[in-house]
């Protein structure tokens, strides 16, 4: 069979596409064959097609040849089903696997589309699902063209192939349009009409779905297209009609190829995200209110224990003093969770706004720093700051200052008496990198990731004491990467934390 | 004008109330309480307090609207209103100034950047009268 020209190209195409598509490192195509009771296994070996037989029985594609299932895998090795040797001969580590089979009109699965490894170790999602099965049917009607002897041109194998996929794109319940600048067709599927209150009689072209994509907020698509800006982004837009909806606009470039400029073009999807952010409203107002309630009672509690600590009443005892800290510890504790947990509750619904300006990032550093000497004095920690000519940022001044605020309150809690906080920054080509040192602890290598995710806790591996509810990182990671920063941290067990995050330069 | 150096507290919740203007009386300041928008209204015509401290949320009248209509009256724009309020998104504090408060602190709050703030505007407000005399 693979001896057939057509074959060979055409699985070479797949196998590249699938994988382009689907952002994967690799693509297979696997077909049945009945003579043997053998699959044929094809790969991409340097740009040539290779064919390597396997049993029927075996691993993941055999599972999906047999039964007609398709498998998403999150990672392959969890699963019963896969077979590691598959990796040893192929000197290869499977992560995410995607699995389709390749049926024919009938029903009967004459093959297997298998995708591995997404890249940039990232999770197939349901939007690749749905690509890997319209390119499992485009290969069985594309398979079943040739073996029918029918008149197989390249041109009949793409109006095949575009008649398939729009039949897919119809159905499809988000809305997608697909628009390049090398064609005066455009792709709008009925969703996108519903969604957003489109109402066209006549046939859609490209003239107004570009100024249909252009009103959404996206950027200057035409001109874009042309290669004359540089970035379209991403929006969660709300549309009146006839109900008020909130749709999440994604964009995703196309290219054909390297330095194929004629090719340009997008795809952009339409998701209606309306019920998800209802809930989220509910949720945040509830916080919202909850937090209000909370904040009243614990000011007047903090300011009236303040009152009768500083003798404003008359003398206290020191067993009294020592009990009415107590209540002033619990007070500024509870105060500090509401806080928290209404700041994230207003994260979360998209309510605290991030500016985008210049920042003097020396004089934020400076300032902040400057707040806590108190702190560092009490707890007899040096803290140093290192940071000199730094640049400015684009970013909210504010928001650092909380960031940062929020890295030498967690660096404070993991650092002994006696030890020290260094904050200092590098400028890299386009950001700065702020990093806060402390000698304290440290966090294992297992944690690093964890530590940033809401509500997990920190245990100091000294003294095997939780800190806090978790909060504090996790807001820290939303408010840097709302202003399109990054954030982690590098440190060894007792070797001290570096925490560091980054912001973009302002230029 | 009435020449004593009231000011006068607007604010529902009596335990918020009570530690505040015990901590502005222990600083020397004489503070007058009342407990919605309707009855501070008339106490600000009555009394012409020297500076207002108010709450958001209250019953019958709210304090924005309370903010309002002082700042839009000739006869009272002058006192300086500071809102205190647990209403902390930053749309509420632009509503707060845009009703014209002087100044907008969220709960919780430090009772002595409270007293600070309180004393600021009273001596702004010395200097303003002076500068106008000359």
């Amino acid at each position: 069979m693979l001896q057939c020209v057509e074959h060979t190209s055409l699985f070479k195409f797949i196998m590249v596409e699938a994988a382009r598509i689907l952002e994967a490192d690799m693509c297979n195509l696997f077909l049945v064959d009945e003579n043997s009771g053998k699959l044929n296994c094809f790969t991409l070996d340097k740009g040539k097609v290779k064919e390597i037989r396997t049993p029927l029985t075996r691993g993941l594609a055999g599972y999906v040849a047999k039964t007609g299932e398709s498998i998403n895998l999150e990672d392959a090795y969890q699963s019963p089903l896969f077979d590691p040797q598959i990796d040893e001969d192929m000197e290869y580590k499977t992560r995410t696997v995607l699995c389709f089979p390749v049926k024919q009109k009938n029903n009967k699965v004459i093959g297997v589309l298998r995708v591995v490894n997404k890249k940039g170790k990232a999770l197939f999602t349901s939007h690749d699902e749905w690509l890997c099965k319209s390119f499992a049917i485009f290969v069985s009607n594309a398979i079943s063209m040739i073996n029918g002897k029918k008149a197989v041109s390249p041109d009949t194998m793409i109006t095949e192939n575009m008649r398939l996929f729009n039949l897919a794109v119809e159905d499809l319940p988000e809305g997608v349009i697909i628009i390049t600048n090398d064609t005066d067709s455009v792709v709008v599927n009925p969703a996108v009409k519903w969604m957003l209150g489109w109402k066209i009689n006549k046939d859609i072209d490209k003239e107004n779905t570009t100024l249909l994509l252009n009103g959404l907020g996206l950027g200057d698509v035409s001109k874009w297209l042309e290669d004359e800006v540089g970035m379209l982004t991403s929006q969660e837009i709300t549309i009146q009609i006839p109900g008020s909806k909130v749709i999440k606009v994604d964009f995703a470039e196309i290219n054909g190829g390297m330095n194929n400029k004629r090719n340009r073009g997008c795809i952009v999807v339409f998701y209606d995200i309306t019920k998800e952010k209802e809930v989220d409203h509910v949720k945040s107002e509830f916080i919202t209110i909850a937090s209000h309630e909370l904040l009243s009672p614990i000011t007047s509690m903090n300011n009236a224990v303040n009152l009768i600590l500083q003798g404003m009443l008359g003398p206290n005892t020191e067993p009294q003093k020592k009990f009415l800290r107590i209540i002033s510890d619990g007070t500024k504790y509870l105060s500090y969770l509401t806080t928290s947990l209404l700041d994230i509750a207003l994260l979360e619904a998209g309510k605290i706004p991030v500016k985008k300006e210049k920042v003097d990032l020396e004089a934020v550093i400076k300032s902040t720093i400057e707040s806590l000497w108190f702190k560092a004095e009490e707890n007899k920690i040096s803290l140093i700051n290192k940071n000199g000519n730094t640049p400015s940022v684009l970013a909210d001044s504010n928001r650092v200052r909380q960031a940062l605020l929020n890295l030498l309150d967690n660096a404070f809690k993991f650092t002994p008496h006696g030890g020290e906080i260094i904050v200092e920054t590098n400028t890299t080509e386009n950001e700065v990198e702020i990093c806060v040192k402390d000698n304290g602890v440290g966090i294992l290598l297992e944690e690093q990731e964890k530590i940033f995710e809401r509500f997990y806790q920190i245990e100091n591996t000294a003294t095997k004491k939780h800190y806090g509810i978790g909060l504090g990182l996790s807001i820290c990671k939303d408010i840097v990467e709302a202003q399109r920063g990054r954030i982690w941290v590098e440190s060894k067990e007792r070797g001290g934390s570096n925490f560091v995050f980054t912001l973009p330069l302002y230029k | 004008m009435n020449e004593n150096k009231q000011l006068l507290l607007v604010e529902d919740d009596l335990y918020s109330a009570e530690t505040l203007k015990f901590a502005l009386e222990a600083k020397g300041h004489d503070v007058t309480l009342a407990t919605n928008g309707r009855d501070a209204l008339n106490m600000v015509n009555d009394d012409m307090p020297q500076l207002i401290i108010l709450d958001v949320m209250m019953p019958k009248m709210d304090g924005y609207h309370f903010c309002r209509l002082i700042k839009f009256d000739a006869r009272y724009k002058h006192i300086p209103i500071i809102i205190v309020s647990s209403k902390i998104q930053d749309a509420d504090r632009e509503l707060g100034l845009a009703c014209g408060a002087n100044e907008y602190i969220t709960k919780p709050y430090d009772l002595n950047i409270l007293i600070s703030t309180v004393e600021e505007s009273l001596n702004n407000l010395v200097e303003e009268v002076n500068n106008a005399n000359i």
